[in-house]
């Protein structure tokens, strides 16, 4: 009798797979060689450093109502649709800046003479927990779960990232990486 | 006993699919470019043609039907799986590192899958026509498993397989999912209350076969060259810049989920 459910489930699943991947192999897309000729800078995580003014706006908000409440006890505004809006706009470019670089390496593995597959599976599994994670700070947006302090430690996470990358693009115009560059053409 | 109406007029038209797929075949010149999915297309036909004119000849349920039948669906279905090699094979021709890890996975999937047909097949010791029914049901999963896995791999890894192979993969796995679902599950379960439901095998075959058609509508674009590989240690490089990069940003997003 359990047997039905489960042998439904992998029919469903290899069905919607195979629709997903003939959809994904149909769509016109750029080749992997020209992906393989990108940029070394865009190994950086970068796409979150667009809403960076937009951050910096939350962290201030969220520190003067700090101190307006030390002072009089005043009114916590908490997770606004606005500050929704805004967190979820980084949330959207960490799992873009992670998708990129995870398309670059895997256009760079489809083009190696040689890969090691105990890294590839790495990889591969690092990818499965990122989405897990990803999916469930969505959720927790959605549901407003996130509190005034939560709100203030997650601007200041994106502060050290956003000084983090600053810091590494400086870094990069001197680093050792600069001969990849020329090797790939760009 | 004779074949009923609907399975009769089922049967007539897998046979016109057929016969418009071998034109195609023939036309495109196929065997130049996959030469084992061209003799499972033909040899599939021949068993079309003779398994007519043998329930013709000895009736539907007499011992030289079964046996002809069985003998040629295991035939059939080693054709098939040579047929996932050779698209596997023509998709990877040109990436050989990414190959020898994409073998690993789906020889290491393929074998997960025949161990659990052995087990399946061994419960049911004592019943021989069970053991060729799980036995045809579980080689048909590993089929349709093995093609998901790689049309997943090349689907992550962006490798550009030309319409024709991707639709002919995607009309197989279909296929061959659907016999699973039905040997193994709902012919037993809904044959009692749905006489139709043995033809339901015959239409998921004819859903192959028109996918097949579609693939082969149009001429098959030239084969374009090997692409130029990267360097040796680039590789190398990457995987750990952007590991470590990845690492981080996977760090980065768990502490937004516990701030």
């Amino acid at each position: 009798m359990t047997e039905l459910p489960v042998f439904l489930i992998i029919f469903t699943v290899l069905i919607v797979l195979v629709v997903w991947v003939t959809l994904n192999q149909l769509a016109p897309r750029r080749s992997a060689e020209k992906d393989a000729c990108l940029p070394i800078d865009l190994l950086l995580p970068t796409a979150y450093l667009e809403n960076s003014s937009e951050i910096e706006r939350l962290t201030a908000e969220l520190e003067q109502e700090r101190t307006q409440n030390a002072a009089s006890e005043g009114f916590r505004k908490g997770l606004t649709p606005a500050r929704r809006r805004t967190l979820k706009k980084l949330l959207v470019g960490l799992k873009e800046d992670f998708s990129r670089l995870d398309r670059l390496m895997c256009t760079v593995a489809a083009l190696a003479p040689e890969v090691e597959g105990r890294q590839e599976m790495q990889r591969f599994w690092l990818w499965i927990r990122f989405r897990l994670h990803y999916s469930l700070a969505r959720l927790s947006l959605m549901v407003g779960r996130f509190s005034q302090p939560e709100l203030t430690s997650i601007c200041k996470l994106f502060d050290r990232l956003t000084l983090r990358t600053q810091v590494e693009l400086e870094a990069l115009e001197h680093s050792s990486l600069r001969p990849l560059r020329s090797k790939l053409g760009t | 006993m004779h074949l009923t109406a609907s399975a009769n007029a089922l049967w007539t038209l897998t046979f016109i699919f057929e016969v418009v797929l071998c034109a195609f075949v023939i036309h495109r010149r196929l065997w130049r470019r996959l030469p084992l999915f061209t003799t499972y297309v033909l040899f599939k036909f021949f068993v079309t043609a003779a398994l007519w004119l043998v329930y013709k000849r000895f009736s539907y349920d007499s011992d030289f039907a079964r046996y002809f039948y069985w003998s040629t669906q295991s035939l059939l279905l080693v054709t098939r799986g040579s047929v996932c090699v050779e698209l596997c094979l023509l998709a990877f021709k040109n990436r050989p590192g990414l190959w020898v890890h994409a073998q690993r996975v789906l020889n290491s999937v393929t074998a997960v899958v025949l161990v659990y047909v052995v087990i399946d097949a061994y419960r049911q010791a004592y019943f021989a026509t069970k053991i060729i029914l799980s036995s045809e049901s579980g080689l048909e999963l590993s089929v349709a498993i093995l093609l998901a896995s790689f049309l997943l791999i090349a689907s992550r890894y962006r490798i550009p397989i030309e319409r024709a192979p991707s639709l002919i993969a995607v009309g197989m796995c279909m296929h061959s999912s659907f016999k699973v679902l039905n040997t193994s599950l709902l012919k037993p379960w809904l044959d009692p209350h749905f006489s139709w439901w043995n033809n339901a095998q015959a239409i998921s075959f004819q859903v192959a076969l028109v996918i097949w058609i579609f693939a082969l509508r149009r001429p098959l674009p030239e084969t374009k060259p090997a692409p130029t590989l990267l360097p040796m240690g680039v590789y190398q490089s990457y995987a750990r810049l952007v590991g470590q990069r990845l690492k981080d940003l996977d760090r980065d997003i768990q502490e937004v989920t516990k701030p």
